[in-house]
């Protein structure tokens, strides 16, 4: 094998694929037709795709080997449990290009919202809710003796249909005991002098804080911790994170997942749901919340159902009386 | 097959511009290659800049090295220097179980279906995970390199918790180029599981060249020298049917 130049700039059509571009599998023959690029990562291109009048997503990737073990962890996820949080895996196939061959496999397509960008769009209120969902799918994922691994906002979708959280990139999945394969600074124990990059539960449970600090606190950036030297970063962190309100309740949960306190994923999720539980009943006799806030709050406990045509009829109904009314009494 | 022992040797380069003293660092990492020692390169770039003088360079002593090599910001130092040497690890055992692949089946493992392809790729990764590496960097610390050594030192320590994580053992030798007293290259720490980098702060006096080449056959003689060493300690330890799959 010749050198393997890594290139840092993006190429803007991946593998020359254009919405349109059709792809064959070379072993099972199944064709996917491209809609677009739903995403770039360091390991390869995910295009949204039509297959036989479904939409899937498809992990296209120059490099097989990788490409091979991240689809066997979704093939054993998948079969362990019913429903996985995350996509469930199709197929793996290669494909013969025009520039050589390719490899990809094609997965579920979760339709859905970044997580950073729903929270930004719905408020923090529901930050807790979604970690309660996400130490649930670790907790389980961990029972099959995997760590995530590459935790972060940008692997996290907020599902359309069902406004359930769900992982995508699997790349980082290791077998507790091993080295981690795949990880992000900002959400890395080890870059924080916090433990090693050795794949166990607390190694999950770190980067799920870290992951609740990056979602409160949007405005804070890996890049000015970087320079430091890693025995400098915690403290540095801690010191803008006292000046921050709003991680106030969550003090205590940080903390804890900093120092390994937590030998399950259940036990970090009870500490989330007890917090967030106090949280909701002191907003709820506060009189300073909005309505919409007090019935946000109110939501994150027990989802609101959505309104059906049973809701809207009243309404136009009681607009309808109180119109009649007006009518009638008005002048 | 006796994968536990697998050794590899890897010779990291970490530059910032063109070689310009000494002998011709292609030449240099052909003959590493040559002998079972891949070369990879990391370029660092100033922020902002297109390319590095020598970027082309670098990516031909990658080449004739049988490694990788990538232009870098010196913000992205760390993760890529982690990130190379796992990656080029994996390559390495790659292109040796293709040999075995090719010479069992006369096929390749791009050319395994799917699913087979799925069981060698596991297998590799186990062998990775358990393998022994033996890597040698090479820091230029000519002129221009010295405000950006911290981060170098930094990236190394970065390096050394990857490691660290892995089942198998590993070992790192540190050369600077130029060296110390008018040498093109000097060793300043020799192989060990966590090399001393304090050397990578303090009064480095180097003046202007960029000796890649020499600090190149320097990074290949001090292998070479350990694995003598080492065969050695087996020889006498009589391990007679030495079990050690050396890549
Ligand atoms: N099954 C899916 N359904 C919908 N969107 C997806 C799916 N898989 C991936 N994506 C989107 O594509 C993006 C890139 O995918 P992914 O993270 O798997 O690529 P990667 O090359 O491993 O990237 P990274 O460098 O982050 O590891 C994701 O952030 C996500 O937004």
């Amino acid at each position: 094998m010749g050198m393997q130049v890594l290139m840092s700039s993006k190429k803007t059509v991946p593998y020359g694929l254009t919405p349109g571009s059709v792809i064959t599998g070379k072993w099972n023959g199944s064709s996917y037709c491209i809609i677009r690029l739903i995403g770039q990562g360091a390991n390869g291109s995910v295009f949204l795709a039509d297959s036989a009048g479904t939409q899937v997503a498809l992990k296209v990737c120059s490099h097989a080997a990788d490409l091979a073990l991240e689809y066997k962890v979704l093939v054993t996820l998948a079969k362990e449990r019913a429903s996985s949080p995350g996509p469930r895996p199709i197929e793996l196939d290669d494909w013969v290009s025009r520039s050589g061959t390719l490899f990809f496999y094609a997965m579920e397509y979760i339709q859905g919202e970044q997580m950073e960008s729903f929270i930004t769009r719905k408020g923090q209120v529901w930050i807790g809710a979604f970690l309660l969902q996400l130490l649930g799918d670790l907790s389980d994922l961990h029972a099959s003796g995997h760590s995530f691994g590459d935790l972060k906002a940008e692997n996290l979708l907020i599902s359309k249909d069902r406004c359930r959280i769900r992982l995508v990139d699997f790349g980082g999945v290791s077998q507790f005991g091993k080295a981690i394969r795949e990880y992000t600074e900002w959400y890395d124990r080890a870059f924080w002098n916090a433990g090693n990059r050795r794949a166990d539960i607390a190694y999950d449970l770190f980067a799920t804080a870290q992951l609740l600090i990056k979602l409160s606190c949007p405005s804070l950036s890996v890049s000015t911790f970087a320079n430091l030297d890693a025995r400098r970063r915690g403290e540095a962190l801690f010191r803008q994170l006292s000046r921050e309100a709003v991680l106030q309740p969550w003090r205590s949960v940080i903390n804890k997942a900093w120092t390994g306190g937590y030998s399950s994923a259940d036990q970090m999720r009870s500490d989330i749901a007890r917090i967030q539980q106090e949280w909701l009943n002191k907003q709820r006799k506060s009189p300073k919340l909005s309505p919409t806030q007090q019935q946000l709050a109110m939501s994150v406990k027990k989802p609101r159902r959505k309104w059906d045509w049973t809701d809207w009829s009243i309404l136009a109904a009681s607009f309808l009386a109180a119109a009649v009314l007006v009518k009638l009494f008005g002048t | 097959m006796m994968w536990g022992t697998t050794t590899i040797r890897q010779i990291l380069v970490i530059t910032d511009g063109q070689a310009n003293v000494g002998s011709d660092p292609l030449e240099a990492a052909s003959l590493a290659a040559a002998n079972g020692i891949t070369v990879n390169v990391v370029g660092i770039v100033s922020e902002g800049a297109s390319g590095i003088d020598g970027g082309r360079q670098a990516h031909n002593i990658a080449s004739a090295g049988g490694g990788m090599c990538r232009i870098v910001e010196m913000r992205e130092l760390s993760g890529t220097v982690q990130m190379m040497t796992q990656k080029s690890m994996q390559m390495t055992i790659h292109q040796v179980v293709n040999r075995e692949l090719k010479s069992i089946m006369g096929e390749t493992e791009d050319s395994l279906p799917p699913m087979k392809r799925v069981q060698v790729a596991q297998m590799v990764d186990q062998i990775g995970e358990e393998a022994t590496l033996q890597l040698v960097v090479a820091v230029d610390v000519s002129a221009s390199m010295h405000s950006k050594l911290p981060r170098v030192r930094e990236a190394l320590r970065e390096l050394e918790i990857g490691l660290e994580a892995r089942s198998g053992t590993h070992e790192v030798a540190v050369i600077a180029f130029p060296g110390n007293n008018g040498q093109l290259a000097s060793t300043v720490c020799e192989f060990s599981p966590s090399p001393d980098l304090t050397w990578l702060m303090n009064d480095l006096t180097a003046g202007g060249g960029t000796p890649t080449g020499p600090a190149i056959e320097a990074a290949l003689r001090l292998h070479q020298e350990r694995r003598r060493d080492l065969q050695a300690h087996i020889d006498q330890e009589e391990d007679g049917d030495a079990s050690s799959y050396v890549v």
